[in-house]
């Protein structure tokens, strides 16, 4: 199930990524209109299936709300570097297989705090930058590989995040698990 | 108050041990040995590794018990965050007042790797748990029927690679309720001279005075042997020689940890955290040596 919710941040993005025909949402024709009045619309089919079929659709695009699920909210921010997720996802249905740890559907999806990479991909979900434990940039717990956060660390300082805006990394508590 | 806050805040050079909950529920000779450390405040380790041990509440208490002043170590690996405030009212019930907020290893690399990992919250949003119980309420809002008085330190990973992300990481600590850090043990001074460094560059304030070192005495071979075994567990090969060819590896431990001290020293750190393994007699040579 998807809800729609309407953050205030969804305002400033120029592109609205529409996931379509997912057959998982749970908000009307109406409220999507309303989401998208203004914006460039780019609807993709299944984004959740990686972001291999959507080629170059997103070309250009500096910033992006996506209406998905948290996984396709994912996939379009591997492409766009600015990402809101519209939805707020509550069970996962990830095409991809590769894909299904993208998200678990916390149902408060907050990826857009930690550049569109959802948090919850770390084993020990890790909310407020990587553990100690983190070697290489590799995970600490067998199996995982890469560790996620610093991927966040470095998609942050490629964008002046952490050189210039500190307090962006030093925000808590992101996402709260309402599952 | 805690003794250990007060002595940090002195700028008086903090001694602390680590006592590992002995491994079944017989506590006689732990409490004896707790009983004889010569430090201003021990360590209780939460399962650490993943590995079980009888909980830190419990041995705290037990710790507490003997008239030592523990450092009640708290992680969030098998705690939701109803358990972890009930434990930490708990502990303030018996009068532990120094917690130690921590993550906590994965379960998948200890010695019950079925075990359901919780992590419903990291070591920074349990600081801000303590922070919000020290004021007197839990975390949903509702009133405690005293404020409790934790004196909350955190853990820092002078081995994490990349070092970078790990001093943002004080900031937040310290802006979620932090007063102290300890470390992981290390042997030399580089990698926490390059955190204290890096983190006052970067924040102009100070942290030196607020870090604990850890320091080992690896008082046997065979111990030696089990440590380098332990994932991410790196010993230099200088010392490791030293400890294969003295023929009296005690006093040799101890010399290995006072000569690391003596690197650390003139980083104006707050004190060390020593890391005995099990060998009191030890831990009383080197706190000797090092109060002069
Ligand atoms: S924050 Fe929640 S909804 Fe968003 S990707 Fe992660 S688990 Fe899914
Ligand atoms: S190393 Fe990174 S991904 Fe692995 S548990 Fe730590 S923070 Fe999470």
């Amino acid at each position: 199930m998807i809800d729609l919710k309407l953050r205030d941040k969804a305002r400033s993005v120029d592109t609205v990524v529409v996931c379509a025909p997912c057959p998982q949402w749970f908000f009307s024709k109406k409220e999507l209109d309303a989401v998208c009045k203004g914006k460039k619309v780019l609807t993709i089919p299944y984004l959740c299936s990686g972001v291999k079929p959507i080629g170059d659709k997103l070309k250009g695009v500096k910033s992006a709300g996506v209406l998905a699920c948290g996984a396709g909210a994912q996939v379009v921010a591997e492409l766009v570097n600015d990402v809101v997720p519209l939805c707020d996802s509550r069970e996962t249905f990830v095409r991809n297989p590769d894909l299904r740890h993208y998200c678990f559907g916390c149902g408060d999806c907050s990826i857009e705090e930690t550049m569109g990479v959802c948090v919850f991909r770390c084993p020990k979900n890790m909310r407020n930058g990587p553990c100690g434990g983190v070697r290489d940039g590799k995970c600490e717990v067998p199996g995982v590989g890469a560790c996620v956060w610093i991927d966040i660390f470095k998609k942050m300082s490629e964008n002046g995040f952490v050189l210039n805006r500190a307090a962006q990394f030093e925000r808590k508590n992101v996402p709260v698990a309402k599952r | 108050m805690s003794m250990l806050s007060e002595l940090l805040k002195q700028k008086r050079f903090v001694l602390t041990a680590e006592a590992a909950p002995p491994r079944g529920p017989d506590f006689k000779l732990f409490k004896h040995e707790v009983a004889h450390m010569p430090v201003d405040a021990v360590n209780v380790v939460d399962i650490p590794g993943a590995l079980l041990l009888p909980s830190s509440l419990g041995t705290s208490i037990a710790v507490k018990l003997e008239s030592k002043e523990p450092i009640f170590q708290l992680t969030c690996r098998d705690r939701n965050v109803l358990s972890l405030q009930a434990d930490l009212i708990s502990a303030a019930s018996f009068g532990i007042e120094n917690v130690l907020s921590l993550t906590g290893d994965h379960p998948a690399v200890g010695d019950h790797p079925f075990a359901k990992p919780v992590f419903e919250v990291d070591s920074i949003c349990l600081l801000q748990i303590v922070s919000q119980l020290n004021k007197g309420f839990a975390l949903n809002g509702s009133k405690l029927n005293t404020r409790t008085k934790f004196f909350a330190g955190a853990g820092v990973s002078p081995f994490a690679s990349p070092l970078e992300p790990e001093v943002f990481k004080i900031k937040k600590k310290m802006a979620a309720g932090a007063q102290f850090f300890q470390t992981q043990v290390v042997f030399g001074a580089k990698e926490i001279e390059q955190i204290i460094s890096l983190y006052e560059k970067k924040f102009k304030e100070d942290v030196a005075s607020k870090i604990i070192p850890g320091v080992i005495m690896i008082h046997d071979r065979q111990l030696l042997d089990v440590l380098r075994k332990l994932p991410g567990f790196v010993i230099p090969d200088k010392i490791v020689k030293r400890i294969n060819s003295t023929k009296k590896p005690r006093e040799e431990a101890v010399q290995i940890a006072l000569e690391i001290a003596d690197e650390l020293k003139p980083l104006e750190i707050g004190g060390l955290h020593l890391v005995h393994c099990g060998n009191v007699e030890c831990l009383k040579n080197a706190v000797k040596a090092l109060r002069g």
